[in-house]
């Protein structure tokens, strides 16, 4: 089991949960598990291939730089932030 | 080796070889001599000269361009404007640190529609001569219908405030968007525990409203572009750039080519600081050079850098903060409205990340709003965000220790973060080196140290980033005399082929001299991410030791081959001596690294190491700042006294570098503390367009920066390394804030803390 | 807008040249454009920035503000003319011991500024060093280390 944390401004999409729970080895299962019970949310955090425009995701405290694939391991703590864009865009 | 000072290596890396030591750079002797070649410094066969033609206006509408008479005008070769360009897709492009929708990308190129800023570049010009290129752009004929410039970032968020662009709503982080058009681009929001609960267990609030200014990077060497269209559709850029890869991801869309049809060359750069990721001129001389069928150079001067190239946003601050009276923070509440420029895309979230996460805070909520205005896209700039967003907070924190009466240090310690706490955005820290700053700044020499005299004061201010991984890629080659030149991608601002290099020797257990570092085009080397975000000596260092490790292993094997024994049974010791099993006679056997580097050849050809990496574990910054300041009561003019800069370096691979890091990064958050501002009047016309005017700290201006370098290595990296580049910027600001009020009792409520605003701020004072 | 050209004769680095420039080049360009040392560097265009010193008989100028139709006669020495073949000067070798470059566009102006300096003042204090490169910029390295090159360069001890 894995543990999602939302933030404020994403609440909106999962009735106002903060934490949530899921399964799923990598960043897609994870989502892919939410999707029943937070349909809104797993549309927002995926884009094609890609992790939802305008965010990241951070494993433990890292933001994942390998995508939807990037492995996750049991236990841990996904935090769902806004990409660091530093202001290049 | 040669080493720069005979300076013994730290505690921590006394267990190295090469790291911790100060070996000569690399490329340093081409920079003593003026040999090394810059942007600018690129001549070419055939090559033509290329200017810009930027609007006088901060808000208009394009009726109409006339290019016919600068056509005719003997000597130009190619005229070109927005139309010129194939139409762009509304598509997001990676951006080296963030992602940006193409046609804004184009229409920051060159106008399309609208003028969005003074300086914003409408046509081209590519001619045999600068001189003939500069007449041409005098005779283009550009007629524009003048519209209101939005100018402040909160008469630009009023409803009913002119709009800049009519498309525009403003998006929330979950998706959904406003109903009506917006300056307002974003806004995000993160919330922990709940404020209200907090701010009445506060024995003391404090709420202030800041204000700062748009800042430059202000590098040296202006942005320059060359490039070569030829014939068979392949496109050759030589440019300055924090990032090879990006300047090609992005050139490519915009004209269509394929990456493979565009070879991007990065030049020496004459600094970025952030503000040299995004395509400014690259573009233009590309198309230029189709038309021309010629190399075409295009360079800025220095009026066009400020007026148009991304200085970091200006911005608007609000933060309420509560503590008990022992120290504890029990509430933040933080409002951040940040001026994006002409197109959306403001550090804001990474300064609302930033703005509490040295502090556990039970009760906070940021807020962050990204805002257009009518002046240049800003781009990043050193820990974009952070040195805004801490000022305000590390400012109001200040406060709160004044009026409660604690030491700010020991109220910093009481509230710091630690492993295992988590920002309001959700990230949780892991081995941090925060506390250890606050330490070690409390028992160095400065703070221990008394300041006497009048109008003088001192202040201390905590710093915050997240330093990034992401993708680097190194290939390294073996010699027969046992030398390694290494390729990598990544553009030297600072040193790093120094730093990188040496990671692949302490690696390889060779000298840093025996190691040949090459800074190669996107051709001749994998992916690389751009030199930002402090990431090039972590992720390239990465990349190295991959490299190195690879080049181990096919060392081990060839030795097997030669001892005709089992690879398993070779080892490569960290002392390079690769060491197999007895022989028959029972007589240890060995090589040393130029031993068996000098066998290659003739034992089955070359060896080539080679690693790709994308790592994420960075390692956040800390840094805690010193100053003591003297404030001249009559003209308002601001001293540096003393400085002393503490920061956890992870592992410093090149202390020299890292040392030169945080001086620097010291001299330009002192800028933006005092005296660097962009002045606007009320048509949006950027006043202070020249380096007399806009004003960067000079020798005179400041005294030594003591560095004081702490190492808690950071556990996702081989030798512990975290970046170093960004933070030291964030403290200045707040700690020159802070000692100025301890000087003369005055709490300043904008950036820069001018001669003018401390006047100001003084004698309404007095009155 | 028709150009005139000008022959102009001076000595760069002990060497005698004759080159063409445009009436309109700066000494800066004329270097860069026509004779091709690149090593002095465009800033800023006027003179507030210092990457491009030059030494023109015997003081340092900012060859973006001086014309070159001035250099007539001229004996001018940039970055390029203070090594000797291989042999770096001992402020060159300073600059590289004590890491007092970053990005290195800013130190060819810095290091004919600071042998100026030392030409004249062979030993000058910190307040002296600072006064006199405050005319040029450098926005990497916070100046500490050029500071202490300088320094070195001229035989004092550095901490």
């Amino acid at each position: 089991m894995v543990t999602v944390l939302v933030p404020q401004s994403l609440r909106t999409l999962t009735d106002g949960e903060a934490v949530l729970t899921a399964e799923g080895h990598n960043i897609r299962a994870v989502i892919r598990d939410l999707a029943p019970r937070y349909p809104d949310l797993a549309e927002r955090l995926v884009n094609g291939d890609r992790i939802g425009r305008g965010l990241s995701l951070a494993i433990n405290g890292d933001v994942v730089s390998t995508g939807l694939i990037t492995k996750v391991p049991e236990g841990a703590e996904i935090s769902i932030v806004p990409q660091i864009s530093g202001g290049v865009s | 080796m040669v080493t720069a000072q005979s300076q013994p290596q730290s505690k921590e890396t006394e267990q190295y070889n090469v790291i911790g030591t100060r070996p000569i750079r690399h490329d340093g002797v081409d920079k003593v001599t003026g040999a090394a070649q810059y942007g600018a410094d690129l001549s070419l066969p055939g090559m033509l000269a290329g200017r810009v033609l930027r609007s006088p206006h901060a808000h208009a509408r394009i009726v109409s361009i006339d290019t016919s008479k600068a056509e005719a005008l003997d000597g130009v070769k190619a005229v070109i404007t927005n139309a010129d360009f194939p139409r762009a897709a509304d598509a997001e492009i990676d951006t080296g640190e963030g992602t940006a929708n193409l046609r804004w990308v184009l229409d920051n190129v060159i106008a399309s529609d609208k003028v969005l800023y003074k300086g914003h570049a409408v046509a081209a010009v590519a001619a045999t001569d600068h001189h003939i290129a500069e007449d041409a752009l005098e005779l283009i004929e550009v007629k524009y219908d003048v519209l209101t410039p939005v100018l402040d970032v909160r008469d630009a968020m009023v409803d009913g405030s002119p709009l800049l662009h009519d498309s525009l709503h403003t998006k929330e982080l979950d998706g959904s968007t406003s109903d009506s058009a917006s300056n307002t681009a974003s806004h995000l929001q993160f919330t922990k525990g709940d404020t209200e609960d907090g701010f009445a267990e506060a024995d003391v609030v404090i709420e202030r409203e800041f204000e700062t200014s748009m800042a430059h990077q202000g590098y040296i060497e202006p942005h320059n572009g060359t490039a070569y269209w030829r014939a068979d559709g392949t496109l050759d850029i030589w440019t300055s750039t924090q990032g090879a890869f990006v300047v090609r991801d992005s050139v490519a869309p915009l004209l269509q080519l394929s990456p493979s049809q565009v070879k991007v060359t990065p030049m020496e750069i004459g600094g970025g600081f952030g503000g040299k990721i995004p395509v400014y001129l690259e573009p233009l001389a590309a198309l230029l050079s189709q038309k021309t069928g010629r190399p075409v150079k295009l360079t800025m001067n220095r009026e066009e850098v400020l007026l148009a190239t991304g200085p970091t946003s200006g911005t608007y601050m609000r933060v309420r903060m509560g503590a008990k009276n022992d120290g504890t923070i029990t509430a933040a509440d933080v409002h951040l409205a940040f001026e994006a420029g002409a197109y959306p895309g403001s550090p804001v979230g990474a300064g609302a990340m930033c703005s509490l996460a040295p502090y556990d805070i039970a009760n906070q909520k940021i807020d962050g709003y990204d805002v257009v205005v009518n002046k240049p896209k800003t781009a990043a700039y050193r820990a974009p965000g952070a040195p805004q967003a801490e000022f305000a907070t590390e400012s109001v924190l200040n406060e709160l220790a004044e009026q409660i009466g604690q030491d700010p240090l020991e109220m910093r310690l009481k509230n710091a973060s630690v492993e295992g706490n988590t920002t309001a955005a959700g990230m949780p820290f892991g081995v941090i080196g925060n506390v250890e700053c606050m330490t070690a700044a409390q028992e160095s020499p400065h703070w221990q140290s008394e300041l006497e005299g009048p109008n003088r004061g001192r202040g201390v201010a905590q710093g915050f980033w997240f330093n990034i991984g992401f993708e680097s890629s190194a290939y390294a080659q073996v010699n027969g005399d046992g030398t390694v030149p290494l390729v990598l991608g990544s553009t030297d601002i600072g040193g790093t082929r120094a730093s990188i290099a040496m990671q692949l020797a302490e690696t390889l257990g060779i000298s840093s001299d025996d190691v040949h570092p090459h800074v190669v085009d996107t051709n001749s080397v994998g992916y690389t991410q751009v030199t930002g975000g402090s990431r090039t000596t972590f992720a390239g260092g990465w990349a190295a030791y991959e490299c190195a490790m690879d080049i181990r292993k096919q060392m081990e094997q060839r030795a097997a081959q030669v001892w005709e024994c089992e690879a398993d049974d070779v080892t490569y010791g960290d002392d390079a001596i690769i060491r197999g099993p007895a022989d028959e006679d029972g007589n240890d056997r060995q090589f040393t690294f130029k031993e068996l580097a000098g066998q290659l050849a003739t034992s089955g050809g070359h060896i080539v190491g080679r690693a790709d990496v994308n790592k994420t574990s960075s390692g956040p910054a800390f840094a805690t700042h010193i100053v003591d300041v003297e404030v001249d009561p009559d003209t308002g003019k601001v001293d540096i006294l003393r400085y002393t800069a503490v920061q956890d370096a992870g592992t410093a691979i090149h202390p020299a570098y890292v040392e030169g890091q945080m001086q620097g990064g010291v001299a330009q958050g002192v800028g933006m503390a005092l005296n660097e501002e962009y002045f606007y009047d009320d048509s949006g016309d950027l006043k202070n367009a020249s380096l007399l005017d806009y004003r960067m700290p000079t020798a005179l201006d400041l005294p030594m920066i003591e560095p004081i370098i702490v190492e808690v290595p950071n556990p996702g990296h081989p030798y512990g390394v975290r970046g170093v580049g960004e933070v030291p910027i964030i403290p200045p600001a707040p700690a020159v804030r802070a000692a100025i009020a301890n000087a003369i009792g005055v709490h300043m409520t904008e950036l820069p803390m001018s001669p003018r605003a401390i006047l100001d701020a003084t004698v309404l004072d007095e009155d | 807008m028709a150009t005139e050209h000008i022959v102009v004769n001076c000595t760069i680095n002990g060497e005698s040249q004759t080159f063409l420039a445009n009436e309109r080049d700066s000494l800066l360009e004329a270097l860069r454009d026509r004779i091709g040392l690149t090593g002095a560097k465009e800033g800023c265009n006027n003179g507030n920035c210092g990457a491009c010193c030059v030494n023109m008989d015997g003081r340092i100028v900012n060859s973006c503000l001086v014309m070159a139709a001035e250099c007539e006669g001229a004996e001018i020495r940039t970055v390029e003319g203070l090594a000797m073949g291989d042999q770096l000067t001992p402020l060159q070798n300073a600059f590289l011991e004590q890491a007092a470059l970053q990005c290195g566009i800013c130190t060819p102006g810095f290091l004919v500024a600071a042998e100026s300096l030392l030409e004249q003042n062979p030993d000058p204090s910190e307040h002296e060093i600072r006064y006199w490169l405050a005319g040029n910029l450098c926005r990497c390295t916070g100046y500490d280390k050029i500071i202490k090159a300088v320094q070195q360069a001229a035989g004092q001890s550095v901490v």
